[in-house]
Protein backbone atom coordinates (compact mmCIF):
# COMPACT_ATOMS: atom_id res chain seq x y z
CA UNK A 1 0.00 0.00 0.00
CA UNK A 2 1.06 3.30 -0.87
CA UNK A 3 1.80 5.21 2.43
CA UNK A 4 3.23 8.30 0.62
CA UNK A 5 0.28 8.73 -1.41
CA UNK A 6 -2.96 11.27 -1.14
CA UNK A 7 -5.78 10.44 0.32
CA UNK A 8 -9.10 10.11 -1.04
CA UNK A 9 -11.83 11.81 -0.40
CA UNK A 10 -15.79 12.69 -0.61
CA UNK A 11 -15.52 16.37 -0.83
CA UNK A 12 -17.16 16.94 -4.34
CA UNK A 13 -20.24 14.48 -3.25
CA UNK A 14 -20.75 16.37 -0.10
CA UNK A 15 -20.50 19.86 -1.95
CA UNK A 16 -23.04 18.52 -5.07
CA UNK A 17 -25.51 17.50 -2.57
CA UNK A 18 -25.33 21.15 -1.12
CA UNK A 19 -24.85 22.17 -4.52
CA UNK A 20 -22.57 24.34 -3.74
CA UNK A 21 -20.08 25.67 -6.11
CA UNK A 22 -16.34 25.30 -5.40
CA UNK A 23 -16.15 29.16 -4.44
CA UNK A 24 -18.93 28.46 -2.20
CA UNK A 25 -17.49 26.32 -0.27
CA UNK A 26 -13.95 27.90 -0.66
CA UNK A 27 -15.50 30.99 0.89
CA UNK A 28 -17.29 29.04 4.04
CA UNK A 29 -13.92 27.57 4.77
CA UNK A 30 -12.13 30.58 4.24
CA UNK A 31 -10.11 29.00 1.22
CA UNK A 32 -9.81 30.09 -2.25
CA UNK A 33 -11.81 28.02 -4.82
CA UNK A 34 -8.37 26.63 -6.42
CA UNK A 35 -7.25 25.27 -2.84
CA UNK A 36 -11.05 23.16 -3.13
CA UNK A 37 -10.29 22.38 -6.75
CA UNK A 38 -6.49 20.62 -5.42
CA UNK A 39 -8.04 18.87 -2.45
CA UNK A 40 -11.44 17.41 -4.72
CA UNK A 41 -9.03 16.49 -7.33
CA UNK A 42 -6.49 14.67 -4.92
CA UNK A 43 -3.69 16.90 -5.60
CA UNK A 44 -3.14 18.33 -2.01
CA UNK A 45 -4.11 17.41 1.13
CA UNK A 46 -5.77 19.66 3.81
CA UNK A 47 -4.26 20.68 6.81
CA UNK A 48 -5.83 19.05 10.15
CA UNK A 49 -7.61 21.99 10.75
CA UNK A 50 -8.79 22.30 7.55
CA UNK A 51 -9.98 18.87 7.60
CA UNK A 52 -11.83 19.61 11.02
CA UNK A 53 -13.90 22.74 9.48
CA UNK A 54 -14.96 20.49 6.21
CA UNK A 55 -16.26 18.13 9.39
CA UNK A 56 -18.30 20.55 11.41
CA UNK A 57 -19.16 22.25 8.04
CA UNK A 58 -21.03 18.79 6.74
CA UNK A 59 -21.68 17.35 9.83
CA UNK A 60 -20.00 14.71 9.43
CA UNK A 61 -16.79 12.56 11.03
CA UNK A 62 -13.40 13.15 9.20
CA UNK A 63 -13.45 9.18 8.45
CA UNK A 64 -16.19 10.25 6.44
CA UNK A 65 -14.66 12.72 4.33
CA UNK A 66 -11.28 11.39 4.15
CA UNK A 67 -9.91 7.35 3.66
CA UNK A 68 -6.40 7.03 3.60
CA UNK A 69 -6.96 3.58 2.62
CA UNK A 70 -5.93 1.41 5.81
CA UNK A 71 -9.79 1.42 6.60
CA UNK A 72 -11.10 0.51 10.12
CA UNK A 73 -9.76 1.30 13.41
CA UNK A 74 -8.40 -1.85 13.97
CA UNK A 75 -5.95 -1.39 11.09
CA UNK A 76 -5.04 2.41 12.91
CA UNK B 1 -29.48 36.13 -17.01
CA UNK B 2 -32.74 35.78 -14.57
CA UNK B 3 -35.39 37.73 -13.02
CA UNK B 4 -35.98 38.02 -9.62
CA UNK B 5 -38.60 40.88 -8.03
CA UNK B 6 -38.35 42.88 -11.38
CA UNK B 7 -34.90 43.13 -11.29
CA UNK B 8 -32.46 41.44 -13.94
CA UNK B 9 -29.74 39.49 -12.07
CA UNK B 10 -26.71 38.16 -13.92
CA UNK B 11 -26.09 34.74 -13.27
CA UNK B 12 -22.34 35.14 -13.00
CA UNK B 13 -22.66 37.05 -9.36
CA UNK B 14 -22.38 35.49 -5.99
CA UNK B 15 -25.08 33.67 -4.76
CA UNK B 16 -24.53 32.23 -1.19
CA UNK B 17 -22.54 33.89 1.45
CA UNK B 18 -19.66 31.38 0.60
CA UNK B 19 -19.68 33.06 -2.94
CA UNK B 20 -19.83 36.64 -1.50
CA UNK B 21 -17.16 35.89 0.92
CA UNK B 22 -14.96 34.72 -1.51
CA UNK B 23 -15.64 37.16 -3.87
CA UNK B 24 -14.29 39.83 -1.08
CA UNK B 25 -11.55 37.81 -0.59
CA UNK B 26 -9.93 37.70 -4.57
CA UNK B 27 -11.48 41.69 -4.78
CA UNK B 28 -8.82 42.43 -1.78
CA UNK B 29 -5.92 40.22 -2.96
CA UNK B 30 -6.16 42.39 -6.42
CA UNK B 31 -6.18 45.34 -4.69
CA UNK B 32 -2.73 44.25 -2.28
CA UNK B 33 -1.20 43.01 -5.77
CA UNK B 34 -2.48 46.43 -7.31
CA UNK B 35 -1.00 48.20 -4.67
CA UNK B 36 2.00 46.20 -4.41
CA UNK B 37 2.81 46.81 -8.43
CA UNK B 38 2.28 50.74 -7.94
CA UNK B 39 4.43 50.98 -4.49
CA UNK B 40 7.37 48.70 -5.69
CA UNK B 41 6.80 48.36 -9.45
CA UNK B 42 7.02 51.65 -10.69
CA UNK B 43 10.33 52.84 -8.37
CA UNK B 44 11.69 49.18 -9.55
CA UNK B 45 11.33 49.96 -13.20
CA UNK B 46 12.73 53.46 -12.46
CA UNK B 47 16.06 51.68 -11.44
CA UNK B 48 16.23 48.89 -13.52
CA UNK B 49 16.09 51.77 -16.71
CA UNK B 50 18.37 54.11 -14.62
CA UNK B 51 20.89 51.48 -14.00
CA UNK B 52 20.34 49.61 -17.69
CA UNK B 53 20.78 53.34 -19.30
CA UNK B 54 24.07 53.66 -17.25
CA UNK B 55 25.29 50.00 -17.83
CA UNK B 56 24.52 50.18 -22.03
CA UNK B 57 26.24 53.85 -21.72
CA UNK B 58 29.21 52.34 -19.80
CA UNK B 59 28.84 55.34 -17.24
CA UNK B 60 29.05 55.45 -13.65
CA UNK B 61 25.67 55.89 -11.87
CA UNK B 62 25.41 57.80 -8.75
CA UNK B 63 22.24 58.86 -7.16
CA UNK B 64 21.74 61.56 -4.11
CA UNK B 65 21.69 59.90 -0.63
CA UNK B 66 17.99 60.93 -0.49
CA UNK B 67 16.70 59.66 -3.43
CA UNK B 68 19.00 56.49 -2.13
CA UNK B 69 17.29 56.45 1.25
CA UNK B 70 13.73 57.21 -0.22
CA UNK B 71 14.31 53.98 -2.30
CA UNK B 72 15.44 51.96 0.29
CA UNK B 73 12.77 52.76 2.42
CA UNK B 74 10.05 52.16 -0.10
CA UNK B 75 11.29 48.92 -0.97
CA UNK B 76 11.23 47.79 2.79
CA UNK B 77 8.02 48.84 3.21
CA UNK B 78 6.96 47.49 0.06
CA UNK B 79 8.09 44.47 0.43
CA UNK B 80 7.60 43.67 4.54
CA UNK B 81 3.89 45.50 4.21
CA UNK B 82 2.85 43.70 1.22
CA UNK B 83 3.98 40.48 2.92
CA UNK B 84 2.03 41.13 5.56
CA UNK B 85 -0.81 41.95 3.87
CA UNK B 86 -0.91 39.08 1.44
CA UNK B 87 -1.03 36.67 4.41
CA UNK B 88 -4.40 37.91 5.42
CA UNK B 89 -5.48 36.65 1.88
CA UNK B 90 -3.58 33.62 1.45
CA UNK B 91 -5.33 30.13 1.95
CA UNK B 92 -2.92 27.07 3.40
CA UNK B 93 -2.51 25.91 -0.56
CA UNK B 94 -1.25 29.33 -1.61
CA UNK B 95 1.28 29.44 1.57
CA UNK B 96 2.51 25.89 0.72
CA UNK B 97 3.06 26.26 -2.91
CA UNK B 98 5.19 29.97 -1.12
CA UNK B 99 6.97 27.91 0.74
CA UNK B 100 8.19 25.56 -1.80
CA UNK B 101 9.08 28.47 -4.50
CA UNK B 102 11.27 30.09 -1.85
CA UNK B 103 13.40 27.15 -1.15
CA UNK B 104 13.65 27.20 -4.63
CA UNK B 105 14.65 30.31 -5.27
CA UNK B 106 16.87 29.88 -2.52
CA UNK B 107 18.38 27.03 -3.20
CA UNK B 108 18.94 28.66 -7.02
CA UNK B 109 21.18 31.64 -5.07
CA UNK B 110 22.85 28.95 -2.84
CA UNK B 111 24.04 26.94 -5.25
CA UNK B 112 24.82 29.96 -8.13
CA UNK B 113 26.44 32.56 -5.75
CA UNK B 114 29.20 30.32 -4.53
CA UNK B 115 29.89 28.52 -7.62
CA UNK B 116 30.15 31.42 -9.47
CA UNK B 117 32.47 33.18 -6.68
CA UNK B 118 34.81 30.28 -6.67
CA UNK B 119 35.04 30.27 -10.22
CA UNK B 120 35.80 34.16 -9.99
CA UNK B 121 38.56 33.59 -7.35
CA UNK B 122 40.01 30.97 -9.90
CA UNK B 123 39.84 33.24 -12.73
CA UNK B 124 37.59 31.68 -15.07
CA UNK B 125 34.64 34.37 -14.84
CA UNK B 126 33.68 37.69 -14.42
CA UNK B 127 33.34 38.84 -10.70
CA UNK B 128 29.68 38.04 -9.22
CA UNK B 129 27.14 40.76 -9.88
CA UNK B 130 25.03 41.29 -7.22
CA UNK B 131 22.39 42.68 -9.48
CA UNK B 132 21.93 39.78 -11.45
CA UNK B 133 22.14 37.87 -7.97
CA UNK B 134 19.25 39.47 -7.29
CA UNK B 135 17.03 39.10 -10.68
CA UNK B 136 18.50 35.04 -10.05
CA UNK B 137 16.17 35.04 -7.27
CA UNK B 138 13.18 36.76 -8.04
CA UNK B 139 12.92 34.86 -11.50
CA UNK B 140 13.57 31.30 -9.97
CA UNK B 141 10.61 32.50 -7.39
CA UNK B 142 8.56 33.37 -10.50
CA UNK B 143 9.10 30.37 -12.22
CA UNK B 144 8.86 28.03 -9.47
CA UNK B 145 5.43 29.87 -8.66
CA UNK B 146 4.01 29.60 -11.77
CA UNK B 147 5.61 25.65 -11.87
CA UNK B 148 3.52 24.75 -8.40
CA UNK B 149 0.86 26.87 -9.63
CA UNK B 150 -0.37 25.36 -13.10
CA UNK B 151 1.58 21.53 -12.75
Amino acid sequence: MDVEGYVKNRLKVLRAERDWSQAELGGRLGVSRQAVNAIETGKYDPSLPLAFKLSRLFSVPIEEIFDDGFGGPGNA
Amino acid sequence: MTVSGGRVMRDNIPRGEGERRDSARRRKRWLILAAIAVFGGVPAYYVGYQDGAALAQSRPLTWSPTLAAVLAGLYLVVTIGGSLLMHTVTDELERQRGYKAASVAGLALMLVYPTWFLLWRGGFVPEPVHWMLFVLFWLSLALASLWYRFR
